[in-house]
């Protein structure tokens, strides 16, 4: 069946069914990626999948089910298993948007999301950035000793959303990809340095490059070992500060703040960041993985600032935590076909205005550890803000860089965002959904 | 899939070159109902379905999958595959077919969520709710959740290898918040088991919950951890974890075409302590990371790891165990049709000793007792690993002291190993899901309590 027959069916049978409203999303992809290890491929997959995710309302109560079976009497059953199990549900209320082009759809256009290069990247292509990258990286440095990843990809997708109100939204993309892991060797203790990054367009990936970044992330952290424990003010670097903060980013969930799962809640209007601190989502950036016209209920998505100047000023809503808290729909639904409905940042962005060098946040004190690699986050408690991760990098004192490992950093996320010493004037080159500076913390408890 | 078709594609497969085509045919139903507040939050079910495509060509894998099951369809990937393929492939010999012939697939589940009129799944989940309230005032919030998952699969390869299996898991959660003076903590209990819904009526619902709200409670007075160097006992069941993560890593054949691992070239050689045996067991009737046979047809096995500190073998699917010129152990798994297969652990754990809790807090002097491990991960390349405590105490002079809460333990794979000590007698099984190069996969961690002296700590204090 064609996607959007799937889709009407799916929609049609629930009805059937006894949902007075529905909404269905169809998601598909196809996928090339290479492996290679020491100049030869080791796995070349190709991945052609598509599924149709369904959520039922009976009542005000929401039933899901997905099915990867294409065929008219596997989406029959889906309908019908969505619709039975809203019975099991509590009622919230929900009622799904009126979408139709004269009333409130979402805006459309290309945010550039596609290119027709991507269909270029073959594995023939992908064999030549793996080996180009592999020799670069072996004759880079006389301590490199192996080269464990190594790959390159390519991936298209198609996402589709219907309701039963008559609105029917698709979006395209397309993206390459490629990636090195160097371990270099020194005294026989082993460090690896990874480099990766995704664009629409294949031949802007430079694998040489990213090579040689891989092999100098390997190559500075040897000799590392651990630092007196203390108090010190840490640079989390570029690489690595988004994932440093997006281990707390629930807390902006409204979801989690209605549930009482967040420190943020009764927060708004308060100060959360120094002034002039920005946190956005931001669906509209081009050509990012984030990017979108509408969310995963059909909602228009458009920029909101969620800390501005340093203030909390809401938080991240779907359709049922908007009714659940009396305010305008916010258009930050997230959905996969497999899922439930729930909400996120589309393009998540720490705005770079007021923004140093990271050469002059590493000046701000006499003493500062620039970390460059995180072990783990399992060790930091999402809800309470709690910090406790194994982190490698250097202390910087004036001119001088050690490198540094075996030792962690204890505190507090929010008290760190409330004290943030400065933030960066860069983002890291390539597509993502996440865009983060280097963040300069006053002070964590190191401990070795 | 008509076994005639399967003859087509393979035939197709074998004229462009393949020494070796696999078809993996996999139908999975989901289910889960998850309980929040008192109210049902969510209710949802799904089919999973698709068919994977294995050729390989000496050494080099090319894996294809596709959700559309007509000849065709199949026939193209196969064509398309094989015009991808750069020609560089080596001449590994494979060795000796798969016999599948004769393996017995385990019982199928005997209850299902999809047959009519047998559900006891609402109830379970509000005498969770209900029992987890019961603990203190202080509870605040209290999730539980039943997930189902049953896979019909199929395998069949160009040499006439023909297994199915009917496989089912089920896996109760119970996650409880606890509030004091604006302070939260959580507790969590997740007991799981290769069954379907019949696992309830053996599974002490109650107890279970009790003891994740019990814990929430108890690590609200927590004081934040110390930290340096010290002497940790590490609790037994989910303790395991660390030696998963860092040991059992290094020694998946996967890690080791990759010279990604510590142990390479060290079979044979003394890696930890005599009073340290280490095995990975796909056998155990219906523990969450058994098998009849792995994802290409192989009959699963218990392999021995390490036997009193000595190095004794890898976990080798049919590939990593040609290339690595080791035995096959029957370990080859994958999470769905969408992945390739490799070798993967199953239930992975340290084998029981003689010393009780009390003599190892009483040999340890000043350090950590960390009762229940949390998360953690590891670099296999490396061997670096940081794992969460969850719930934790200190010890001072062999006596339990105060609760402590945000300890990570830090360290390195192959370094912690001599540096276990001593090995308890409580021995005990916990279920998890492991995620690497074939996606996530049902195993079991476990072990006794462990003392492992030192090992880093990092804390607040």
């Amino acid at each position: 069946m064609e996607p959007s027959e799937a889709l009407a069916l799916a929609l049609e049978e629930a009805r059937a069914a006894g949902a007075q409203e529905a909404d269905a999303i169809w998601e598909e992809s196809e996928s090339l990626s290479l492996d290679a290890f020491e100049g030869k491929v080791q796995n070349l997959e190709r991945s052609d999948s598509a599924g149709l995710g369904l959520r039922a309302l009976v009542d005000g109560r929401p039933g899901y089910s997905f099915t990867e079976r294409l065929a008219p009497d596997a989406v029959r059953r889906c309908a019908r298993d969505a619709a039975a199990l809203a019975r099991f549900t509590d009622p919230i209320g929900l009622h799904l948007p009126d979408l139709s082009p004269d009333n409130g759809a979402p805006a459309s256009g290309d945010l550039g999301l596609w290119d027709p290069a991507v269909e270029s990247f073959d594995p023939g292509a992908m064999l030549e950035c793996c080996l180009a990258a592999e020799a670069r990286a072996r004759e880079a440095d006389p301590r490199v000793v192996n080269i464990p990843h190594l790959g390159a990809s390519r991936s298209t997708g198609r996402t589709m959303l219907a309701n039963s109100k008559g609105f029917l939204g698709e979006r395209r993309s397309g993206s390459a990809s490629f990636g090195i892991g160097v371990v270099s060797r020194q005294n026989g203790i082993d460090k690896m340095g990874w480099d990766g990054i995704t664009w629409r367009d294949p031949s802007r990936l430079d694998p040489e490059g990213l090579a040689r970044q891989a092999v100098e992330r390997s190559v500075e952290l040897l000799g590392a070992g651990p630092v007196p424990s203390g108090p010190v003010p840490v640079l989390f670097d570029e690489r690595i500060s988004a994932q440093f903060l997006s281990i707390f980013l629930g807390a902006f969930l409204a979801d989690a703040v209605q549930k009482g799962q967040s420190r943020l809640v009764g927060r708004v209007g308060q100060r959360l960041a120094p002034a002039g601190f920005q946190l956005s989502t931001q669906p509209r950036l081009a050509g990012m993985s984030g990017s979108r016209f509408f969310d995963g209920e059909g909602l228009p998505a458009s920029p909101r600032r969620l800390v501005e100047d340093g203030i909390l000023r809401g938080f991240l809503h779907n359709l049922e935590t908007a009714a659940r808290d009396g305010i305008p729909p916010t258009g930050d639904a997230v959905r996969g076909y497999t899922g439930r409905v729930s909400a996120g940042f589309s393009n998540l962005q720490v705005e770079l205005a007021g923004g140093r060098s990271r050469e002059a946040l590493e000046r701000a004190f006499p003493r500062v550890l620039h970390v460059v690699k995180l072990e783990g986050s399992t060790g930091c408690n999402p809800i309470s803000g709690d910090i406790s991760i194994g982190v490698q990098g250097f202390l910087v004192q004036g001119a001088s860089r050690t490198p540094v490992d075996r030792v962690s950093l204890s505190g507090n996320i929010f008290e760190t965002l409330s004290e943030l010493e400065g933030w960066g004037d860069d983002y890291r080159p390539g597509i993502r959904s996440q865009f983060v500076p280097c963040l300069l913390a006053r002070t964590l408890q190191l401990a070795s | 899939m008509d076994r005639q078709r399967a003859g087509r594609i393979f035939q197709a497969a074998r004229s462009v070159g393949a020494g070796l085509s696999e078809l993996f045919v996999e139908e999975t139903r989901f289910s889960s109902l998850l309980l929040r507040d008192r109210k049902i939050e969510s209710a949802t079910a799904g089919t999973e379905f698709g068919i994977g495509l294995r050729m390989v060509f000496g050494g080099q894998v090319l894996y294809a999958h596709t959700s559309r099951e007509s000849e065709e369809s199949l026939l193209r990937l196969v064509e398309e595959m094989a015009a991808a393929r750069p020609r560089d492939g080596s001449g590994l010999d494979l060795g000796d077919p798969i016999d599948g012939r004769g393996t017995a697939a385990p019982d199928p589940a005997r209850i299902d969520p999809d047959d009519p009129g047998v559900d006891g799944r609402l109830d379970a989940l509000r005498r969770a709710d209900e029992s987890a309230r019961a603990v203190s005032e202080r509870v605040v919030q209290v999730s539980s959740n039943l997930l189902h998952r049953r896979s019909r699969i199929l395998i069949l390869n160009s040499e006439g290898l023909d297994v199915e299996d009917d496989r089912s898991w089920t896996r109760f959660t119970v996650a409880v918040v606890a509030e004091h003076q604006g302070h939260r903590q959580t507790g969590n209990e997740a007991p799981g088991e290769r069954r379907g819904l019949e696992f309830l009526k053996g599974l002490d619902v109650e107890g279970q919950s009790r003891r994740a709200s019990e814990r929430a409670v108890r690590m609200l007075d927590a004081k934040p951890a110390p930290a340096g160097e010290m002497p940790v006992l590490i609790g037994n069941g989910f303790g395991g974890v660390i030696f998963h993560e860092a040991c059992g890593h290094p020694l998946e054949t996967e890690a080791l075409r990759r010279k990604a691992t510590p142990f390479a070239g060290r079979i044979g050689e003394r890696v930890a302590q005599p009073c340290l045996t280490a095995v990975d067991d796909g056998t155990i009737p219906d523990a969450w990371g058994s098998l009849a046979f792995d994802d290409e047809g192989t009959p699963t096995a218990r392999t021995v790891l390490i036997e009193d500190g000595i190095l004794k073998g890898f976990l080798a699917d049919r590939i990593g165990a040609a290339e690595c010129g080791l035995p096959r152990t029957g370990s080859a798994r994958r999470e769905s049709y969408r992945y390739a297969p490799v070798s993967r652990m199953r239930n992975t754990f340290v084998a029981p000793g003689t010393s009780s809790v009390q003599d190892m807090l009483d040999s340890m002097g000043t350090g950590l007792w960390a009762v229940r491990m949390g998360g953690g991960s590891v670099n296999p390349a490396t061997g670096e690993f940081n794992f969460a405590v969850e719930e934790g105490y200190t010890v001072k002079d062999g006596r339990v002291g105060e609760a402590v809460r945000g300890a990570t333990l830090t360290g390195k794979g192959h370094e912690i190993m001599p540096r276990i000590r001593m090995v308890g007698n409580d021995f005990e099984l916990a279920p998890g899901t492991c995620g690497a190069a074939s996606g996530q996969i049902p195993v079991c961690v476990g072990q006794p309590s462990l003392l492992v002296d030192p090992i880093l700590v990092g804390g607040r204090s």
